[in-house]
């Protein structure tokens, strides 16, 4: 693999108005295949997406495309960029083949037989076959979020962006959208950031955590994981009994919580088998972001 | 229980009254109505339309036509607003949540109803509003003071009670009807359309067509055509104070469509039920077939990466995509057809009845009206539906995606302008359809398939594309859709306002406004192309200037803050959208500068306020220096190249005596040389004003003016008189006219003022004043000019009287009808007319050398284009242009209109040719007075007395409405020199006449003939009057209101009589006595004013005094006996 494949981000800036800090400086080194971006609400996450995929100016930094600065041309980006926004709303009066047919001239499928085969075969691949005549104000979630990756897939992208793609989406659809992230991620360079831990943890190869508009960790997921072998700890604690402050994150049982705490052995306690949830709860909380 | 029903229906009703009012439909429409009602409030041809010369603009009677006239709108509105009782809970995905309360549906939907019928007659009431506002109008300057009277508060309420309120809920219960048969708004919508169909079917064909009025009466859905037909029959008097009687029709029509609403309501609320409302109102779109596509691609492998683009192809495929989208809603098309429908009936009620018709709808007269009929329309369809298109994307997710995406913004935007160019396109296929089916339907043998898209696209579209240009750009800076629409909004009223107003006049400034074109059938469009070709040009590049600063200015990405964008801006700046604005700019100033050249360096055009400053300045510097002039005679001698646009004459004046000759030279044309007696002149010029001194023309000279005639400029307000397509030019269009003009002194205080000149100075002696109908005064006078080969008329002759000719040239010759005065030239269509026509014209020319025991010299008669003036006979051609004589469909006042004008005509060339008058103290009255009076006596002796009454009806109107909008001040008859003179003194001398046949026109005319001592004009008449008589007719102007009243079975006469003073009318001392005539009897009978009067006949009573009757409609005995 050459050193200029992929996608690289090298301390890019962005304050908003009111001094909010979005980013605060993000490296990224982005290999070909399925990469997270997990991080809580607020985090950056969007704006960091929104940037790379060209629709916000940062305030410093640099962005290459397999070695071209997108920054100073943006054109080589747009030329390869799939891009799934966070939201997708109603658009009025038209049927999705009509509309995904408007995107791929759009993204430059200009050649009327090639953008009918095109789409045909996206709605096929994103199970839409049958609701490719329907209004796109009548989808439901999980067909928007369908359509979405097919808007996205025009033109075989070289880079994917995919901003919280399966938020309200039901299992079964969640996990055909993972298989259809999958398949891209074998022949481009896939972006998903998402706050659910689970998705990144099933999909990706690599990731990285930001919190308040910083990477506060990055890694494979394994290892991640490794390096809190033997430091997290877990107790469920009876409905109504006072919890401790030092938690590192906690979750509602039928009976009560159960509470995960990192660091050495503590009375009450069973040792707990990483999981990737653990590092982002440690890595969000900034003061542990260097045991992660 | 009851409590716990009762306070959901009161709590439903009044939440639905607060949605209602949310959202921008509510309050824009309310606004749109009260500003509606302003501007017409402001227009005078709509309010004469309405009856209301001489009546309060803001009276009951206009109040009860506007608020049941007015809800022709509000049907649509309503429509929307009753249809979202029912879709609102729908499109937010919340019907499910609703329907599945414990609530009763259709007492949550009546009380729903409930609400949306509050807002809905808040709406209506939106026109009382307007009404409301009209007195603000007077301290703007827009309205005189007297046009206001006190508020109508009851008319206001009675409009509320019997149309607003019963109109809203009959259409409403119809409207809730069919949105729970359809689900959706299209069946309101349909239902709406369906309603207007009825009205217009009521007001067009049963009461346009006198088909039976009654049935209109209680057809009509808004209760207008039972109300104008109520406000028709009253008297100005009346139309103040009036209250809209509960007369049979209009309580079988409240009556009829209340029943049908409720009804309807209350079967349609019985029936419904939640599973009724859960079901989708229509099935998804389906644009495509899928069968194909799908079943054909199952196995193949993803297309790759996409190689080379064409970006023309996406920006086609764009275009069509979006122009498709905008036109599929049913609400688009049904919009469409209803403004066609609207257009028809508008053309009809509005052109073709119009009040100086009926007229004939031929494509060059109709497409005009057509323009104004549709401007407010399309500048708003134009505002919203082009915002719409721009704000498509505007749905979360998909602007990210099409900013993403690898199209060029040039791709994106020029997709969608070329679609808002279509959908502009699409808008003006509206009056041009109207107009063909108006043309079809109303004049068959001027149809003209092409004329009508010609028009619309060519002259109206190119300024609705700069509306258009203005909304994307203003979307295009603002980020959010609701500053981007109010601005855009706001910019269409003052367009609207511009285009009734008239603020801005200079044709390149007028912004989203039409050029001016009066098309003629003998004109054709090769006279006016350069013009419009020069003005559609720069509208176009204007618009593309401002498209090219939308490239500039658009938003690609999200969260963007000013200084991104400006960044972005500087960027494109040194880009193709830099390059395209840089080239529309650079081509607006090159048109600029070439408009500029053409219309006013070579043109007419100059601003109100620099024709006040020339004159003022010419005041300044020449008044005072008027000379005395006199001469025997003379001859014009000349060529005139069409083709080239210029002219070469000399103008010999013989017998000259004076010491300076002023004279005043006509646009173009140079004064080249001057010579007395073989002598070169010197020549002062000032501009087109020229002084010679003539010292060696003592006691009398033969000068000789050398000038040449050269254009080069594009019309601006009156159409082109000179080019190879054909020529129509009078002498004042060729030579100097001698003289001083007391036109030139400005007369309004303020403008004065403004220019630092003192009070208006005394004219000087009659002799150094220019001539009126002519361009030099009386003498023995020969021209003889040249024009190339083709088909020529008056390019030579003689006269002694004043020096006045006009002269006709075409490419081909024109076959005559012949009349009993002479050829008759008219364009082949209107030949059938000009033969019907002919002996009318006999008959009047007939009448008038009866008038006047002379009759000026008719050779031939000839049609001239639209607009080109008045009726006038100049050296033996009477010249009838196409919108004073032809538009006229033969039948109705319109046809004695121009027997009065033909008529008047005549009598105006005979006394100009009997008398010398120059331009002093009552010489317009004689010449312009007293030949409409002449007009008006012949219009009786050959179309009857009601043709005259009339003629006098509808001058009464237009002097009335004269003297409320006079710019300059109005002191005396004698001094006058406003368009009122003509009707005024028409009126007044018919009402001085009456009294004794010895007042009659032969009687004034002795006034014209030179007395050995040289008296002014003034004196003259006073001789042949009599001091007194004379002070009533050229004094300060009159006017009386006689009206006839029937109290307990006794008829009386009241009567008032105003003085004009300072300018107002000032009650003076009423008549005693008015004189009865009636054509049922032979002689006049004296009544006494006030007293109880017995009378068996049928007839007028008129004040024989030199006043003009204001109404005289209620002069009418027998109409009050029966009433």
């Amino acid at each position: 693999m050459a050193m200029n494949e992929g996608l690289r981000v090298t301390n890019l800036r962005k304050t908003y108005p009111g001094g909010v800090v979005a980013l605060g400086g993000v490296d990224l080194s982005v290999e070909p295949g399925l990469y997270g971006l997990l991080g809580p609400n607020g985090a950056g996450k969007s704006t960091l997406m929104r940037t790379l995929a060209t629709l916000q100016q940062p305030d410093a930094g640099s962005v290459h495309l397999d070695g071209v600065d997108i920054l100073e041309n943006p054109e080589h980006l747009r030329e390869r960029l799939g891009y799934l926004p966070q939201q997708i709303g109603s658009y009025p009066d038209v049927s999705g083949r009509s509309l995904l047919g408007r995107f791929a001239w759009l993204k430059g499928r200009t050649n009327g037989k090639e953008r009918d085969r095109e789409v045909a075969q996206l709605l096929e691949r994103v199970n839409l076959e049958d609701a490719g005549n329907r209004a796109v104000a009548t989808y439901s979630g999980g067909m928007l979020r369908r359509f979405g990756i097919a808007v996205a897939l025009i033109g075989a992208p070289r880079l994917l962006i995919v901003d919280e793609p399966t938020a309200g989406l039901d299992p079964a659809e969640r996990n055909r959208f993972h298989r259809v992230l999958a398949d891209i991620g074998s022949e481009a360079v896939v972006l998903l950031s998402t706050h659910i831990v689970e998705d990144v943890e099933n999909l990706c190869t690599d990731l990285s955590i930001l919190n308040n508009g910083q990477i506060v960790a990055s890694g494979t997921p394994s290892e991640l994981k490794q390096k809190l072998e033997g430091r997290i700890w877990e107790r469920e604690f009876a409905r109504n009994t006072p919890l401790p402050d030092n938690l590192l994150h906690a979750t509602a049982t039928p009976t009560g919580t159960r509470v995960v705490i990192e660091g050495a052995a503590q009375e009450g306690y069973e040792p707990r088998t990483p999981r990737l949830e653990d590092v982002y709860h440690l890595a969000i909380n900034a003061p542990l972001a260097e045991a992660a | 229980m009851k409590h716990t029903t009762l306070g959901f229906f009161f709590g439903e009703a009044a939440y639905e009254f607060r949605t209602a009012l949310r959202g921008p439909l509510v309050p824009l429409t309310a606004l749109g109505m009260i500003i509606y009602v302003l501007l017409i409030m402001l227009n005078a041809d709509y309010m004469r339309q309405m009856g209301a010369i001489d009546v309060y603009r803001n009276s009951p009677h206009v109040t009860y036509l506007l608020a049941s006239g007015q809800s022709l709108w509000m049907f649509f509105a309503w429509a929307w607003l009753i249809a979202q009782i029912i879709v609102r809970d729908k499109q937010a995905e919340l019907h499910e949540v609703v329907l599945a309360a414990p609530i009763s549906v259709p007492l949550m939907l009546f009380a729903r109803f409930v609400g949306a019928l509050g807002v809905a007659v808040l709406l209506g009431a939106a026109s009382f509003a307007g009404i409301l506002l009209t007195p603000v109008l007077v301290p703007l300057g827009a309205l005189p003071a007297d046009a206001i009277g006190p508020t109508p508060w009851l008319a206001f309420g009675l409009g509320l009670l019997v149309y607003t309120v019963p109109n809203a809920i009959a259409t409403g219960g119809i409207y809730i009807a069919a949105t729970l048969k359809t689900r959706s708004i299209t069946g309101a919508f349909s239902a709406a359309a369906t309603i207007s169909l009825i009205w217009m079917v009521s007001m067009i064909v049963l009461r346009g067509g006198d088909v039976d009025v009654t049935a209109a009466s209680v057809l009509d859905p808004a209760g207008y055509a039972e109300t104008e037909r109520q406000m028709d029959a009253l008297t100005p008097a009346e139309k103040k104070e009036a209250i809209i009687a509960p007369s049979l029709e209009l309580l079988l029509n409240r009556f009829a469509w209340m029943a049908l609403g409720i009804a309807l309501l209350g079967w349609s609320l019985a029936r419904v039920s939640r599973e009724q409302l859960i079901q989708a109102g229509k099935t998804p779109v389906s644009d495509q077939p899928d069968a194909d596509t799908r079943s054909t691609t199952t196995a193949q492998p993803l297309i790759g990466a996409i190689a080379a683009p064409n970006w023309w192809s996406a920006t086609a495929q764009e275009a069509a995509w979006h122009l498709r989208l905008s036109l599929k809603g049913f609400g688009f098309r049904l919009a469409l057809v209803m403004l066609i429908f609207m257009g028809v009936l508008g053309s009809w009620v509005n052109f073709v009845g119009h009040a100086d018709g009926p007229l004939t709808p031929s494509p060059q007269a109709l497409m005009p009206f057509m323009a104004e009929f549709f401007y407010i329309v399309i500048i708003f369809v134009v505002v919203g539906f082009v915002g719409a298109l721009f704000r498509r994307d505007d749905v979360g997710g998909y602007d990210e995606w099409v900013d993403a995406a690898r199209a060029p913004i040039a791709v994106q935007l020029g997709g969608k302008t070329l679609a808002a160019v279509g959908l502009v396109g699409v808008m003006f296929l509206v009056p041009a359809i109207s107009g063909l089916i108006v043309t079809a339907l109303g004049a068959p043998e001027t149809f003209d398939l092409a004329f009508p898209f010609v028009y619309s696209y060519l002259i109206l579209m190119p300024s609705m594309l700069e509306v258009a240009a203005v909304s994307i750009l203003l979307h295009a800076l603002f980020t959010r859709a609701g500053p981007a629409y109010v601005v855009s909004i706001v910019f269409a009223f003052i367009a609207i306002i511009n285009h009734e107003m008239e603020l801005v006049q200079y044709p390149p400034a007028q912004l989203a406004i039409p050029p001016h074109a009066d098309l003629s059938e003998l004109t054709g469009w090769a006279s006016w192309l350069p013009m419009l070709s020069g003005v559609t040009a720069f509208k176009l590049v204007l618009v593309a200037t401002g498209l090219s600063l939308t490239w500039l200015a658009w938003r690609r990405g999200s969260a963007l803050q000013l200084a991104d964008r400006f960044a972005a801006a500087r960027e494109r700046l040194f880009g193709p959208a830099g390059a395209t604005a840089a080239a529309a700019i650079a081509a607006a100033v090159g048109l600029g500068v070439l408009l500029e050249q053409r219309l006013v360096t070579d043109g007419t055009y100059e601003s109100t306020a620099t024709a006040l400053d020339g004159d003022a300045a010419w005041e300044t510097r020449w008044w005072s220096k008027a000379e005395p002039f006199s001469l025997t005679g003379g001859e014009v001698v000349g060529t005139i190249d069409p083709i080239s646009r210029s002219a070469e004459l000399s103008l010999t004046l013989n017998g000259l005596s004076g010491a300076v000759l002023h004279g005043q030279l006509p646009h173009g044309v140079a004064l080249v040389r001057a010579t007395a007696d073989s002598n070169a002149q010197s020549i002062e010029l000032d501009d087109d004003f020229f002084a010679i001194p003539i010292p060696s023309c003592a006691p009398a000279c033969a000068l000789r003016l050398d000038l040449e005639l050269q254009r080069s400029d594009w019309p601006v307000e009156d159409p082109p008189t000179l080019s190879g397509h054909g020529t129509w030019l009078s002498a004042a269009d060729l030579l100097p006219t001698l003289g001083h003009s007391t036109a030139r002194v400005l007369r309004a205080s303020a403008d004065r003022r403004d220019r630092q000149l003192g009070p208006v100075p005394s004219d000087p002696e009659a002799q150094a004043l220019e001539p009126l109908a002519g361009v030099a005064p009386a003498g023995d006078w020969r021209w003889s000019i040249e024009l190339p080969d083709g088909w020529t008329l008056g390019n030579s002759g003689a006269t002694r009287g004043p020096l006045d000719f006009s002269v006709v040239w075409r490419v081909t010759p024109v076959q005559p009808v012949t009349t009993a005065l002479g050829p008759l030239y008219v364009a082949a269509e209107r030949r059938a007319a000009g033969e019907a026509l002919a002996a009318d014209i006999a008959s009047v020319a007939s009448c008038v050398e009866q008038q006047l025991g002379t009759l000026a010299d008719v050779r031939a008669l000839t049609q001239i284009p639209r607009h080109l003036g008045a009726v006038t006979l100049r050296g033996g051609v009477l010249a009838l242009p196409e919108d004073l004589v032809w538009d006229s469909n033969g039948t109705g006042v319109g046809s004695w209109q121009r027997l009065h004008r033909i008529g008047e005509a005549l009598a105006h060339r005979t006394i100009a040719d009997t008398g010398a008058l120059r331009d002093e103290q009552g010489a317009r009255w004689l010449l312009e007075g007293v030949a409409s009076w002449v007009g008006l006596r012949c219009v009786h002796d050959v179309a009857g007395a009601d043709a005259a009454f009339a003629l006098r009806t509808r001058a009464a109107d237009v002097v009335i409405e004269s003297f409320s909008t006079a710019t300059d001040p109005i002191n005396t008859v004698a001094d006058a020199t406003g368009d009122w003179l003509a009707d005024y003194s028409m009126l007044a001398l018919n009402n001085w006449s009456l009294a004794s046949p010895d007042r009659n026109p032969r009687t004034l005319l002795a006034a014209t003939s030179k007395t050995s001592d040289d008296l002014p004009l003034l004196a003259r008449v006073q001789t042949v009057l009599g001091a007194q008589e004379a002070a009533a007719l050229l004094g300060e102007p009159q006017a009386t209101d006689l009206v006839v009243s029937q109290n307990e079975g006794r008829l009386r006469v009241a009567a008032q009589r105003w003085q004009w003073q300072d300018g107002g009318w000032v009650v003076t001392s009423p008549p005693e006595r008015v004189l009865l005539r009636s054509e049922q009897t032979s002689g006049d009978q004296w009544i006494e004013v006030g007293t109880p009067i017995e009378v068996a006949v049928d007839g007028y009573v008129l004040d024989a005094h030199p006043s003009f009757e204001r109404s005289l409609g209620d002069n009418r005995l027998a109409q009050t006996a029966g009433s």
